[in-house]
């Protein structure tokens, strides 16, 4: 029998667990809000990288996403919700048990 | 590693990178609070420049004097923050990053400020009420500048923020000369806490165009999100 992915990792949510995405959500821990220019310069990932993985935190209710158009620019801002807080602290939980145990 | 080429198989297999995920933080955290330091210098340097005209042209024996001091005083809180969101807005429109510093609750800031100005109000009465000017050391100078003082060195090492640190020590230090010494001006010590604040925004704000002007090198290559060079 094939044990859930929750179970697998020890309880870590795979969708943080993720390195790019443990450096977003701990990006975010720290802001109140934060645009897309700044998460590129203090991430250090590709455009690409940064919205494909924004996205995936977008649509599990983590992070919310404001986009405007600035000066007809587009201007994309995120802030961390209050499930997405909840799930990280969970993580870091986890984690703590985990390197705890090793 | 490509995003849009990961599985939730080989995401597991990743080990967490702490130290990455901990240097963005504290970059994070830097460069927020850091966002702050426009607004606090350009607040801080009006309010410093209205102590010396107050201190150099000002009559003691006015009745308004001490109000005079003390609402410049609270006009530098208050001021700041409307000063910051419109710094903020005409950053966004520039194209250049943006970032708030994590602030408390709404309900919070309510309650510091409404505590601020109770406070201010109380020490604008009992200085006036004792008709003496240096009551200011008792009800502003030891309680402001000690209790400030403290509770900026303790922000500043949980922010990473050394200047804070460096403003916080230099304030208690000062504050108990002032305290101890009664040749020691108030007015001396309200200039220089203004200062301190002077220095410490023009600090955060030198910290935060060195990282804008590093972003120069990574914006050659088209962008939507209009990174300024």
């Amino acid at each position: 029998m094939t044990a859930p992915p929750s179970d697998i990792a020890g309880g870590l949510d795979p969708l943080i667990h993720e390195s790019s995405r443990l450096v977003i959500v701990s990006v975010l821990t720290e802001c109140q809000v934060a645009d897309f220019n700044f998460l590129l310069g203090t991430t250090g990932l590709t455009r690409g990288n940064l919205s494909t993985h924004m996205a995936r935190l977008v649509s599990a209710g983590y992070v919310e996403e404001t986009k405007e158009f600035v000066d007809r620019k587009p201007h994309t801002e995120y802030r961390l919700t209050a499930a997405g807080r909840a799930a990280f602290k969970r993580y870091r939980q986890a984690w703590a048990r985990l390197t705890g145990r090793a | 590693m490509k995003a849009e080429s990961e599985g939730p198989v080989v995401e597991d297999q990743l080990p967490p990178d702490e130290r990455a995920a901990r240097a963005a933080r504290d970059k994070a955290t830097r460069l927020a609070e850091s966002a702050v330091g426009l607004s606090l210098f350009a607040a801080a340097l009006v309010v410093a420049t209205a102590f010396v005209l107050l201190y150099t042209l000002g009559d003691r024996s006015s009745p308004y004097y001490v109000p005079a001091w003390l609402g410049v005083l609270f006009g530098l809180g208050v001021v700041h923050w409307p000063l910051f969101f419109w710094i903020q807005k005409r950053r966004a429109r520039a194209g250049l990053p943006l970032v708030e510093a994590k602030r408390p609750s709404v309900v919070r800031i309510a309650l510091l400020t409404a505590a601020l100005a109770v406070w201010v109000l109380a020490a604008c009465l009992v200085i006036l009420h004792l008709r003496d000017f240096e009551a200011y050391r008792f009800a502003i100078v030891v309680p402001f500048g000690i209790g400030y003082g403290v509770l900026c060195g303790i922000r500043g090492v949980g922010c990473r923020q050394w200047e804070d640190v460096i403003q916080g020590a230099v304030l208690c230090v000062v504050s108990v000369i002032v305290a101890l010494s009664p040749r020691f001006p108030a007015e001396v010590w309200l200039i220089l806490f203004a200062l301190s604040f002077v220095l410490s925004g023009l600090v955060k704000h030198l910290r935060w165009r060195r990282w804008v002007g590093s972003l120069a090198d990574r914006a050659a290559e088209a962008s939507p999100e209009g990174v300024q060079p």
